[in-house]
């Protein structure tokens, strides 16, 4: 398996997940068509698991150092935070929101193809790679799921039909994401010191990281000051998520961030 | 004299003052407070968000440095933004220590750990040492290293004996013969030299033959040579339907003599694109007080000496594999165990969020 045979997976993971989502959504009662629709949703899930599983094994490191590659991991965990944040509390919004996403992020790969190398440079061989790298894109599904239930939420905000809960299931997603955020942050800096010398450089790739943990830091701080303040809680939610697009795909646009040693891909 | 040292001490002093004999005061109760902590951590966010945005290359001129904007990590409005997270985060780890709990234990980790990391990152950077030390194989022993300002003297002197640079098989690629860019064929721009890989490329097939890592050129070819000497070279054969439309040697190019490359028509050739570091490491010798002690350094893989950390910076990016110059850095923190313990502090702090976390915020639901 390498990326010669990455359209099939594309097609696969595409069509049941489409129709996973179209069945699950239509069928709102528990009956056998919605339970169906659930196993296609899980089984377009595991194919997209088991091809980067796959990548691992044929490209004999961590399928973690390239945008492309993460970029998979990132299309995973958004359907798997999807699809178990909607069996654990039934809430449609979820994988109605979660799976086009993590749908838009494998499109995004299969119109970026890249060449795939075994090389690993020698200051990504290390214990921490692997580690540091999936709990940041776990991290960055729960709050991307989250950070979407928000922009869902300001728009009914403004059509004055919101409803409270959205912004329940958005902060228990955000305490998930967030405390693997700081697990990231903090392996990250351990790493550094191992590799680079220095804990905390300010390098462009963890300023943004940094930055993107802070304005998480300020809707938690915030939603527990003022709970009844919807609107600017939503608008927090979905500014943050912005930041981390940036940090985690926007750097290579922006000038100040040319000279960071996070860039791994040629 | 450790101005740092008794600067934190009497901020701590302070705070803890202002903690027992004026909590009830408005300006104790309000800094201690949710809202200001937002806005610190706010007022924080926006100079790290300017960080992000602009470049930091202090110039002395115009208004980008009489505003601190291009040197942000040095500037007055960061200093006071981290005093000002530091008192709003104190004195609410104060508060929260009247009311100590189970359920307050995440609480005091990860607030607690956060101060700590900020104070002693900050107060610490300043007897941070960051020094450059560059080895050539076989001069003799040195302990000289210097940054960007000073020279120093490390109590361990250093020798180094070898410097090993290992790569990886280098690409093959094909390209236009006259603007050197490389086409792609069906999204895929190259492949490794491994022998026995084919290279499907139009109406072509490319078949790697022989890779030798190590060879120089023969007027009937390349042949293999010890290593440390002599470039990547790589024969190959391209296939047109059952009948050979080139064969040859291609190789990369080092200081002394040029790439070699196969040409196929007019306007495509094939090249051998240089090849990636696998693995560096120095092969040192320290002398610490009487020992002479072999080591091997490497990356991800400091070596601790005497309170110092080595680590593999860089080597002669020029001469690659025949590099005789190892670049290390020697870092000595003295405050590296409090910021650990505020991070080990964070790290369980944040296990404590994702598993109770949920807990919290359902007593908050509605």
């Amino acid at each position: 398996m390498n990326w010669i045979d990455f359209p099939v997976i594309v097609l696969i993971t595409a069509l049941t997940w489409i129709s996973g989502l179209i069945t699950v959504l239509a069928f709102s009662r528990k009956t056998f068509f919605r339970r169906s629709g659930i196993m296609l949703l899980i089984a377009g899930t595991l194919v997209l698991g088991g091809f980067i599983a796959a990548l691992w094994i044929h490209l004999e490191r961590p399928p973690l150092k390239t945008m492309g590659e993460t970029r998979l991991w990132y299309s995973f965990f958004l359907a798997l935070v999807a699809l178990a944040g909607f069996l654990r509390w039934n809430y449609m919004v979820l994988p109605a929101t979660g799976i086009p996403m993590a749908l838009l992020f494998l499109l995004i790969n299969y119109a970026h193809p890249e060449n795939y190398e075994k090389t690993l440079m020698p200051a990504l061989q290390s214990i921490w790679f692997a580690p540091h790298v999936i709990v940041y894109m776990l991290s960055y599904a729960l709050l991307g799921v989250s950070s979407v239930t928000a922009w869902i939420g300001l728009y009914r905000h403004y059509q004055s039909r919101f409803d409270r809960q959205t912004l329940y299931y958005a902060d228990n997603l955000v305490y998930l994401g967030f405390s693997l955020l700081t697990l990231g942050l903090l392996f990250g800096a351990l790493w550094a010191k191992e590799a680079w010398g220095h804990y905390w450089t300010w390098d462009p790739k963890e300023t943004w990281a940094l930055l993107t943990w802070l304005t998480y830091l300020i809707y938690i701080h915030f939603r527990y000051h003022q709970p009844e303040k919807t609107g600017i809680s939503l608008r927090i939610l979905a500014f943050s998520y912005v930041i981390l697009l940036i940090c985690y795909m926007g750097l290579k646009y922006l000038p100040s961030a040319a000279t960071s040693v996070h860039v791994y891909s040629n | 004299m450790p101005l740092n040292i008794y600067a934190g001490f009497s901020f701590v002093v302070l705070l803890v003052f202002l903690h027992l004999f004026y909590h009830r005061h408005a300006f104790v109760r309000w800094l201690s407070g949710v809202p200001a902590a937002i806005s610190s951590i706010s007022l924080y966010a926006l100079l790290v968000l300017l960080l992000g945005f602009i470049p930091q290359k202090e110039t002395h001129a115009g208004i980008l440095s009489i505003t601190g904007l291009d040197h942000l990590k040095t500037s007055w409005p960061f200093f006071i933004s981290q005093v000002y997270i530091l008192s709003s985060l104190g004195l609410v780890i104060l508060r929260r220590l009247n009311h100590l709990t189970m359920r307050n234990v995440g609480f005091f980790l990860n607030h607690a750990g956060l101060w700590l990391v900020i104070a002693s990152g900050g107060l610490g950077s300043s007897d941070l040492m960051r020094l450059q030390i560059e080895l050539y194989e076989g001069k003799p022993f040195t302990n000289l290293a210097h940054d960007q300002v000073n020279r120093y003297r490390l109590p361990f002197s250093l020798k180094l004996n070898d410097f090993i640079l290992e790569e990886y098989p280098p690409r093959i690629a094909f390209a236009d013969a006259r603007t050197f860019q490389i086409i792609p064929e069906k999204n895929v721009s190259f492949i490794p030299a491994e022998p026995g890989k084919r290279f499907p490329f139009k109406e072509f097939v490319l078949q790697v033959d022989t890779v030798l890592m190590h060879a120089l050129s023969e007027s009937i070819g390349m042949k293999a040579v010890p290593a440390k000497d002599g470039v990547p070279a790589c024969h190959i054969t391209v296939f047109r339907a059952s009948s050979v439309a080139a064969t040859g040697w291609i190789a990369c190019g080092n200081r002394s003599m040029h790439p070699v490359i196969l040409p196929l028509n007019d306007t495509i050739m094939i090249a051998l694109l240089d090849p990636e570091p696998r693995k560096y490491q120095s092969l040192l010798e320290i002398i610490n007080r009487n020992d002479t002690i072999p080591a091997v350094l490497e990356v991800n893989k400091p070596i601790k000496i005497r309170g110092w950390q080595l680590y593999q910076m860089g080597y002669d990016q020029m001469e690659g594999r025949g590099s005789q110059l190892s670049i290390i850095e020697a870092v000595n923190d003295p405050w590296l165990p409090v910021v650990y313990t505020g991070i080990f502090m964070l790290l369980a702090g944040a296990v404590y969020l994702f598993w109770l976390g949920q807990g919290n915020k359902n007593k908050q639901k509605q």
